[in-house]
């Protein structure tokens, strides 16, 4: 396999969230969809890591998948608090901010 | 074989990833994420990274999804309506996605990337073992990895902090937030009219 290969894989996934994240309404989803872009940079990282040989950007995909973690984690707390207070988490009916 | 593998997995992950974004179903759109995951955890190993696979499974299939289904779970979030109503989203939609296309191409099939690294070099083997990829993150890359242990220690403190319960506006100290009576008011919808008034009666007087 080539590293192309691997990096239109993951282009493909970033894109996918990109579009999810404009795509749904849903919070929850829209959270994941951030996951799913995560985990595409770190597809990239990992196949660079190989090709270039370095065990430096797999170091870079441990510090993004712990990010990625704590990400999860207050967001979701957030979403709990928003859907408590707010009893939705469709982000077309959170517009108390709209003018 | 290595690429008939890659080639059923990388199918397999973006359909999923096509599944998430498409399922109205929020739980299933979680199943499929974590399709995705697990597939990306095959594929890394076939990039001899071996305790990356490990790691991808148990932190993001293991636990940051499990705590994506208890929320889920929690909330009882139905089914979502169709995709937005909104002609101008599904307008950028479109629109962005073919730009990301077009620009990751762009990058992906420019000269000097990828091209002179197109054959896989020979590796030690040990690489991608726990052993040489833990001894960079001690030395080289020290600072980042205690950095993070602080960033994991604030996000414990923050979820915590912003999931606890909504103090009731009586309870909530005035000196902290003088405001808190009218926003509480406003986040609870009138839930608990019945204190909110007393208290403003007490910060007017």
């Amino acid at each position: 396999m080539t590293l192309t290969a691997y990096l239109i894989l993951s282009g493909l996934l970033f894109a996918i969230g990109v579009l999810g994240m404009i795509v749904r309404r849903n919070l929850i989803v829209m959270l994941m969809c951030v996951e799913l872009m995560l985990n595409a940079a770190n597809l990239a990282l990992a196949g660079f890591s190989r090709f270039i040989p370095g065990a430096d950007g797999q170091v870079l995909a441990f510090l993004i998948i712990a990010v990625a973690a704590s990400e999860a984690a207050v967001g979701l707390a957030l979403v709990v608090n928003v859907a408590r207070t707010r009893r939705t988490v469709d982000v077309d009916d959170l517009n108390l901010l709209k003018g | 074989m290595d690429s008939i593998l890659f080639y059923i997995l990388a199918t397999v992950a973006v359909v999923a990833a096509g599944a998430v974004v498409l399922h109205r179903n929020p739980v299933k759109s979680a199943f499929a994420l974590i399709v995705v995951m697990l597939a990306l955890g095959i594929i890394y190993l076939q990039l001899s990274a071996g305790f990356l696979a490990i790691i991808q499974i148990m932190v993001y299939a293991g636990a940051v999804m499990v705590l994506f289904l208890f929320v889920l779970f929690l909330l009882n979030v139905g089914v979502e309506s169709p995709f937005s109503q909104r002609w101008y989203r599904r307008a950028v939609a479109g629109v962005s996605g073919l730009l990301m296309g077009v620009i990751l191409a762009g990058i992906f099939f420019s000269r000097g990337l990828s091209a002179a690294h197109e054959s896989a070099p020979a590796l030690a083997s040990d690489f991608g073992n726990i052993e040489p990829v833990g001894e960079l993150l001690f030395t080289r890359y020290l600072l980042p990895f205690e950095l993070l242990s602080v960033l994991l220690l604030a996000a414990i403190i923050g979820a915590v902090l912003v999931t606890r319960p909504i103090w009731p506006a009586s309870k909530f100290p005035k000196e902290l937030w003088p405001a808190a009576e009218g926003a509480a008011a406003i986040l609870s919808d009138g839930d608990d009219s019945g204190t909110a008034p007393d208290n403003t009666g007490e910060a007017a007087s």
